[in-house]
């Protein structure tokens, strides 16, 4: 069933909608929620919830991409389940990606509040002006949490290539932050 | 601001984006490989014409042949006294072997090679030429021997221009060769 007639079955409250979807995208959401949380169960618990959310906000909201829309509410759900102590004493993926990130913060000797939404916004406007390439590995890596070897697959190119490109991005995200006055 | 933050602005990021990197790659066309390919695969012809690489030879019009051989002895020699135009034929790319004919056998001329010269032919390697009527120098001054005549012809070398592959390989011209001093 394609995304138009799933979303019409929410918009009609059937819940074969929830079905649909599962069958459409669960495997993918699990994957998603599994690679933050390194967690069977608490990714299981995690799609559920992104079910139940999107049931919730489907009508009146009408996505235009439908995966991106459930991928987004499962990321959110993800992360507010993540146990930031216990997933550093594992080694999960994600303390590494969030290491990665903490690069292309300007100054991390001074905390700065700011709204993870107007964050966001930034974010946006810094992947808008990436070339399309660089956009999607940055994507697949910070977005989606795939590793290296998987990026390169991916994209046909080495590990190398993607290091050095996921590199010269928290390089130029760095930059950009700095020039939107992100520095204290 | 750290890193956790970060990550979790992520989630902010664009749904157009996110489909984006979801989607499969777009490759971009890269012509470096199928250039490479071409390159090899000019070689390898190129290979395949210099060395045939077999003893035999086939598809060779034996009118044509005898008729134009006969043309070629017809002609004046050149001012270095060869036989007509072989260095031409060389500069053409074909390769060049000299051969003596030595019997005439179902319909065909076997020839031994004298001189392999350009080719990968061993010196007394076995060619057949599907010629019916025999072609030798004259002994009555008309050029050709008498059809038929199934006796070994006399001692005499020709030079054979050949091209082709293997499977599909080509007399593409035969002159007398020049008698030796």
């Amino acid at each position: 069933m394609d995304d138009g007639k799933i979303i019409d079955l929410y918009f009609q409250r059937d819940e074969e909608a929830i079905t649909q979807t599962a069958l459409a995208y669960g495997s993918r959401l699990y994957s998603l929620a599994h690679r933050i949380l390194d967690s069977r169960e608490d990714a299981e618990e995690s799609v559920s919830d992104t079910y139940l959310k999107t049931w919730e906000s489907i009508p009146p909201t009408r996505p235009s991409f439908f995966y991106a829309y459930l991928a987004k509410i499962c990321r959110f759900t993800a992360f507010g389940r993540l146990d930031w102590k216990n997933a550093a004493k594992r080694k999960a993926e994600i303390v590494e990606l969030t290491a990665e990130m903490e690069l292309c913060i300007p100054d991390m000797r001074h905390e700065l509040q700011l709204e993870a939404e107007e964050l966001g916004r930034l974010l946006n406007a810094f992947l808008a002006s990436l070339p399309e390439d660089s956009r999607r590995i940055f994507l697949r890596r910070y977005w989606y949490g795939d590793s290296i070897e998987e990026i390169a697959a991916r994209f046909g190119m080495g590990q190398s290539n993607v290091k050095t490109r996921l590199f010269r991005t928290r390089n130029a995200l760095r930059s950009f932050l700095e020039k939107e006055g992100i520095t204290v | 601001m750290n890193g956790k933050e970060m990550l979790e602005a992520m989630s902010f990021v664009d749904e157009k984006y996110i489909m984006e990197a979801e989607q499969s790659v777009s490759r971009k066309f890269r012509w470096q490989p199928l250039a490479a390919l071409a390159a090899c695969a000019a070689i390898a012809i190129l290979a395949l014409r210099i060395y045939p690489g077999r003893q035999t030879m086939t598809a060779v019009s034996p009118a044509a042949m005898q008729e134009y051989a006969a043309e070629i002895r017809a002609e004046p020699a050149d001012e270095d006294g060869g036989a007509g135009e072989p260095m031409a034929m060389m500069a053409m790319g074909f390769l060049q072997v000299t051969v003596r004919i030595d019997r005439y056998e179902d319909g065909d001329a076997v020839c031994i090679v004298t001189d392999p010269g350009s080719s990968s032919y061993a010196v007394g390697a076995e060619i057949r030429i599907p010629m019916p009527e025999p072609v030798s120098a004259d002994t009555d001054g008309d050029n050709t021997a008498e059809a038929g005549e199934e006796t070994a012809p006399e001692e005499e070398n020709f030079i054979l221009f050949v091209t082709g592959t293997d499977e599909d390989l080509r007399v593409i011209d035969i002159v007398p060769a020049e008698p030796e001093e």
